[in-house]
Parts: structure tokens; sequence; C-alpha cells
């Protein structure tokens, strides 16, 4: 799984662009994703041959797993930063006390919605959509210099972080 | 007589070679067989004209009768076994503790733990042979329907079908059900599940969310569907593999027997209860030996068997991310939706009525044969996307469950994960491969267990071991783990132990041919050339079209081995192992081009989009 940018012909990106660079719809993604998995599909080439019928299946795999990492905001970071030569998941992150402050607090809001204070509930939802769409776009300001590696890596990890976070604590209010 | 036939497009259909294109539901309690007939696709009926088929298995010492039992002479021990479904791919401990909930009263012979078999007069028989039973009676339906010829009917290449499995079925269940169709001389297009077959039946085509519920006699499903134009998308399935209307019984008939009889036991006393169970949806009351049973009282013995179903679908709907306001329709699947207490507890739980207007036990099998007609023509354009509905995983140290591929993940999927050695200078890593939602090794399911040996001398934690996970679009897995400085290999297809291996099959089918009188050795010689034969036609496709991808050093090796292969295929003296080797060399030679395809394919289904 090299490149799973060029596999939906976008620009590799932390956020969804055409190749040309102009920005694009999520359902585009999605559209896109449906068009290729109809061309090869396993379910496409029953009567072939079983070379065909291997490769229709592990072109198949390689596009669920290859839409997966786009997706979503947080996986299409973290899969373009690999690109970059930055691999999330070998770095260690240094203690950040603000970083940690916000998800306590965020935490704890979360924690009374969940507990049934719904006023709140609406102004959660808020501010984890802000800090997600700051983190966001920080990213989507530092690929416009297209960079080939990344410099600063900590404030890059320390932005990740609150992407992460705030990724999180969205889903987790979804499923209430 | 309409007879479908199958041919790459541009090549003339060989007259001889006729297929039949079959959806099978391989129910617990019913089976039945779909294919198209004037025209229309229809359910196949019996010489009586009956269309569900009871899935249960009658042994006598002579003969094997599915169904309705017609042979009852005196003095003639038979044996008949039910609900075989309740046991397909379970080991001897499983099914011990099955037993405890279901009984039976045929016994079983644990001897291998891995592959319990039932006691009968014809000896020893695995859930698999027996099931096997039961497919290959749905397929004489469909030799009589469409007469197809001895040579025919031999070959299990004219019978292409997609047989319907519980979503919630995991993987030794599936690879065992597919053995059944081998073992039956069917060939398995694909299997699919059973609220996704019933979504296709439905035939709905506006876009939007459905929720498909699928309460059958052994087993309750349910899947979030998404329609969106030709692609229908399973996001998400939730089941429970011990929940029926054969559940629904057994607590009707605990209830009767505390309240009633003071738990004294009646003969048939299940039977007759089933009946008054069928009778109160549309009665209020009905009088069973000198009591009166109302439908508040079966509201009452259903209510926590319901429950259990309605905990499946909030747990559904959390895992698609959807909301119940969210879900356009509900559809109901499976006789026991035919109960107005699930109608009104679903109208309920989903805030709408559920559609119920497709006869709930013939659903399942049309709807696989609407993927089994999709997957042998090129006119139908629907796409399924279906998912991998248990979560998979490894175990770790402790007995802690590592997942590799999470419930819900869309199928076919590859997953990789790099694993190390605990201990200096360990040789062997145990790799448990097991399935189910739970942290602890010991509440999930164990499918495969495999040993990576040979590991080089080296310190704790440097080895890396790449193990990784392939799940076909079957929802079958295969398992395999390389040392990655060594390039050491070892790999498994999690053929569970109840699996049947190439030797076992055959030494089966070979038992089966011989009482039968049949030379096996002739039929497998056939059965080797028309395989060659199918990939030679095949190739010559792929070839034809898109020759011009690969280098001309490829394209000539393939052209030199195509024609290698063509002629071994006419010639009379080629032995079965010649025919063998050859599809292999033939079939190693196309991956490249059959891999440049797919990106073709890519691209040209990309090609002028700028949406």
């Amino acid at each position: 799984m090299n490149n799973p940018f060029i596999l939906f012909q976008l620009k590799p990106a932390p956020d969804l662009r055409t190749q040309e660079g102009d920005i694009l719809p999520l359902d585009v993604l999605k559209a896109r994703y449906t068009k290729v998995q109809a061309a090869c599909h396993p379910d496409s080439f029953a009567m072939a041959s079983e070379a065909q019928q291997k490769a229709a299946s592990e072109m198949s795999s390689r596009l669920n797993q290859a839409y997966k990492m786009l997706r979503d905001d947080l996986s299409r970071v973290k899969t373009w930063l690999a690109l970059l030569g930055l691999e999330i998941e070998n770095q260690t992150t240094k203690p950040d006390m603000d970083l940690f402050e916000l998800q306590m607090d965020l935490e704890e809001r979360l924690a009374a919605v969940a507990a049934g204070d719904e006023s709140q509930k609406a102004t959660l939802i808020q501010d984890i959509e802000s800090i997600k769409a700051q983190a966001l776009d920080w990213f989507v300001s530092l690929a416009q210099n297209t960079p080939d590696t990344i410099e600063d890596v900590d404030t890059c990890l320390n932005q990740y972080s609150k992407l992460a976070l705030s990724s999180r604590l969205e889903q987790r209010l979804y499923s209430m | 007589m309409a007879l479908m036939q199958i041919a790459e497009p541009g090549q003339s259909p060989d007259p001889h070679k006729k297929t039949l294109v079959l959806g099978i539901d391989l129910g617990t309690t019913h089976s039945l067989i779909a294919s198209v007939k004037n025209g229309t696709p229809v359910c196949l009926e019996s010489a009586d004209g009956e269309k569900l088929m009871p899935s249960i298995v009658h042994y006598t010492e002579s003969a094997v009768e599915v169904g309705v039992q017609t042979e009852k002479t005196k003095g003639v021990d038979v044996l008949s076994i039910a609900s075989i479904k309740r046991f397909i791919g379970r080991s001897a401990k499983e099914v011990q503790q099955l037993l405890e909930a279901f009984p039976v009263d045929y016994e079983w012979d644990f001897t291998d733990a891995a592959v319990p078999k039932v006691k009968t007069p014809q000896g020893l028989k695995t859930p698999v042979e027996i099931s096997a039973e039961i497919l290959k009676t749905l397929k004489k339906r469909a030799v009589q329907h469409f007469g197809v010829d001895e040579i025919n009917s031999q070959n299990a290449d004219s019978f292409k079908v997609v047989i319907t499995v519980p979503a919630y079925f995991d993987d030794a269940q599936r690879q065992a059900t597919q053995d059944a169709a081998r073992l039956a001389g069917l060939s398995v297009l694909r299997l699919i599940n059973e609220p996704t077959a019933a979504s296709l039946a439905y035939g709905v085509e506006q876009d939007g969310t459905y929720l498909v519920y699928d309460f059958g006699g052994g087993t309750f499903d349910c899947s979030l569907i998404e329609l969106n134009g030709d692609v229908y998308e399973v996001v998400a399935t939730a089941g429970d593999t011990f929940l029926g209307g054969d559940d629904i019984d057994h607590a009707l008939s605990e209830w009767f027997l505390a309240t009633h009889l003071d738990g004294k036991k009646t003969k048939n006393l299940r039977s007759i209860l089933k009946d008054a169970k069928e009778r109160l949806s549309s009665q209020e009351s009905v009088s069973v030996m000198d009591f009166t049973i109302t439908r508040n009282d079966l509201t009452q013995v259903m209510e926590p068997i319901l429950a259990r179903t309605y905990k499946c679908i909030q747990r559904l709907l959390q895992d698609g991310r959807k909301s119940v306001k969210e879900v356009n329709q509900v559809l109901l699947v499976g006789g026991s939706t035919r109960s107005p207490q699930v109608f009104d507890g679903i109208t309920a739980i989903c805030q709408q009525q559920p559609r119920n207007d497709v006869n709930p036990d013939e659903v399942v099998a049309l709807g696989a044969l609407a993927q089994a007609r999709k997957m042998t023509s090129k006119d139908v354009n629907h796409l399924l996307l279906d998912v991998c509905p248990l979560s998979l995983g490894l175990e770790t140290m402790g007995g802690i469950v590592e997942k590799i591929i999470p419930r819900n993940t869309p199928i076919p999927v590859t997953k990789e994960q790099i694993f190390t050695t605990m201990k200096n200078n360990q040789s062997a890593l145990k790799l448990h491969v097991v399935q189910g939602e739970r942290e602890s090794v010991e509440d999930c399911r164990s499918l495969a267990q495999f040993e990576l040996r040979d590991i080089p001398p080296m310190a704790a934690g440097v080895a890396r071991i790449k193990v990784r996970f392939d799940m076909d679009a079957n929802g079958v897995l295969k398992v395999s783990a390389e040392e990655l400085s060594t390039h050491h290999v070892a790999s498994i297809d999690v053929k569970p132990s109840q699996g049947l291996s190439e030797e076992q099959l055959l030494e089966v089918l070979q038992a089966g041919q011989a009482s039968a009188g049949e030379d096996i050795n002739a039929r497998l010689d056939k059965g080797a050339r028309i395989e060659l034969q199918r990939i030679i036609e095949s190739c010559d496709h792929a070839f034809a079209e898109d020759a011009s991808l690969l280098e001309d050093a490829d394209q000539a090796a393939f052209a030199e081995q195509l024609k290698q292969a063509k002629a071994l295929a006419e010639d009379a003296a080629a032995t079965r192992e010649d025919l063998k080797a050859m599809r292999e060399s033939l079939n190693a030679v196309s991956e490249k081009l059959a891999a440049l395809r797919m990106d073709k394919a890519i691209q040209d289904a990309l090609k002028g989009t700028y949406i």
C-alpha cells in the first residue's frame, strides 16, 4: 500500500484535492471508491481465471484499505505525513501541559453530557469541531508550501495530537 | 426449457456446456433453491409442489432421504436428523454445549474432538456430509426441473450457486458450508449473508438506509444496508447464531410444562406447541390439551427472546453510526417474523412499520439467485460490498486478544501487523487466531493455531514477525506469518480442524461413488480437463483484450504457454496430473497480466471523472 492518494487519482494532501490541487468534497471520494470497486470487485470476475480472481481480490482489498485511510481527516493526515517520512507510530510526543489541560476540560464536559446534561452538548460539539478545524487548517497550510519532509516535527506532533483528540471525542459524542 | 448459458463476451457458448445459475437458502429448519424459469426468478418446487424443503435428513441402512420422508416400511430403522445447521463447523466441545440447550434424539460420536460425528445406520457422518445431503437433494430438484443430462449433472461446473449463510456465521461455519457444497457437486460462486440476500430480493430501489431484521428458525441476524445507485453497501451487521423460532418453541414448552403440566413431560409437546404458536399469529387464543393459551401468554414467553434481538439492533445502529430515524425502511425476513409480536415490537423499536410484503420464506433464496445472476452475467450491474461480521485477532501475552481486523470491516481485506519475540533466542512463535469481540482469549472462539519455526537467534524484541490476515469476499480467512530478517514464511488457511482437506474430500467422494458403481477416476480426469479448458478460455479472452499491457518478452511467453495448454487440452493421452500441472503453470504465467488488467480497470473506471 504505497500511495492510496494516487489510487483514487488524488493529490497527496491533508484534505481532499484533485491531482491539479482543487478542493473536493468528501462524497466525491465515496463516489470514486464505489466506481473503482465496481470495476475491481472479485464478484465481477467470478467467471474469470484463478489468477484474475486473485488479482481482483487483492486490488479490491487494497481499495478498501486505501478508502479507509483517506475517508476520515485523522487517518488521511497520518497517511500524508507518512508519505513525507513522518511515521506517527514511531514518534514519542513531548509532554504538553496545555494539551493535557484541554483534554481534561473536554473529557469532563463530555462526561457531564454523557450523564444527561444535554444543555452543554451544543457548545461542546462546537468547541470540539473548532479544535479539529484549526488543527486540520494548520496541516493544510503546511501542505501549501509543498514540503519534501517535515521540518518542525514537535509542532507537527502537537497539532496531530489535537486532531486525534478532537476526532476521538467527536466519535464518542456521535455514538451517544 | 430455459437454460442460462454463460460465455465470455465475444465467444460463442459451447453448445454442450449447459450451466444452471442457482440461489440456495440452506436453512436450519427449511431449505430452498431458486432459479430463473421462463425468464422469471422463482423458487423451484418439489414433485409435490412444495417450495420449502424441511432440512431433515433421514438415514436408513440402505438409503438417505431428505425432507418429507416417504419410505415408512415397518421394521426399517430410520434415523432423522433435523437442524444440522446448528452444528456445522463446530468442535466436539461446542456441540456438547449446544446439546445441553437443544437436546436431540440421535447420538453423537466425539472420538475426534475436532470433527464430531453423528451415529447413523450408515455409520458415522459429519455435519458437513449431512448438510451435503440436503444440498444434493436441492440439486436434484434443479436437475429435474431443467432436464440436465447425465454428463452435465456429474459436473460441478454446470451448477453455479450462491449459498446464503447467517451474517453471524464465523469462519469455520463458512468453510464447512463450502465443503458441503463441494461434496454435493456444486460450484460455489459466493457465500453471501442472509440479510444481504434478503435486501436484494426485496428489490429496494430508492437510495437510502435499510435495516434488515432476519429472524429464522435457528438464527437471528440484522444488517444495516445503504443503497446508493447500483451499490449495495453493508454498513454493519450483528446477530446471534443461537437465537431463533426454535428457542421460542423451547421456551413455550418449558413454560407450558411448568404452568400446566407440573413438569410432567408429554410426547410431541414441542411440536404441538409449535403448532399452537403458529395459530396464535391469527387467533387470539387456542386450546392445547384442555388448556387455553392466549396470545398474551405467548407475548410474555417471547418477550425475553425478542429483547435479545432488540439489543442486537441497538449495537447495529451504533456500529453503523446511524440513528433509528435515519433508517428509511425496515425489511422483515424469516418465518419467525410472521408473529404479530415481532411486527408490533419492531414497529415500536424502529418507530415505523416494517415491510413484510415479500414471502419471508422465499426472500433469501431469491436474493441468493439475484447475486448469482449478477456474478455470471455482464448485464447486471449492481455491486455488493459486504463486511466481516466478527472481529479477528491473535492471542498475545497473558491471553489478551490483539484485534487485527475489527468487526464490520469491508471485505475483501488484508491487514498486516508486526509482532516480536518475548524471549532471547526464541526460535519459534506460536500463533493463535481467534474470533470474537471480547478481550480475553477464553471468551473468543479459537479458529486455528500454527507455528512459525526456525527464527534465527536474536535478543528478545529484535525479531520482526509480520503477520498477515487475508479475508476474501466470502468471509473466509487466511493467515500467514513471516520473519522479516530471514523471510522465513509459515502460513495457514484458517481451515480449522473441522474443514475438509482436498484428500479427505476425495475420499468421501470416492466412498460415495464406489457404492453407486461409478468410475471415480474417469470423473476426475474429465474434471481436470474441463478445469484446464475453462482457464484457457479465460486467458485467451484476457490476452486478446489486453496483451498490449505486457512487455514483448512476457507477451511471447504468455502466448507460448497458452499454445501448449491448448495442445494438451486436446491431447486425449494427457493424464490428470499433466492437466493439473498445466493449469497451474498457465495460471502462474497469467498472474502478471491479471494484475496489470486490474490497474487498467481502475484507470478506465476513473477516466474523465472530474467530479
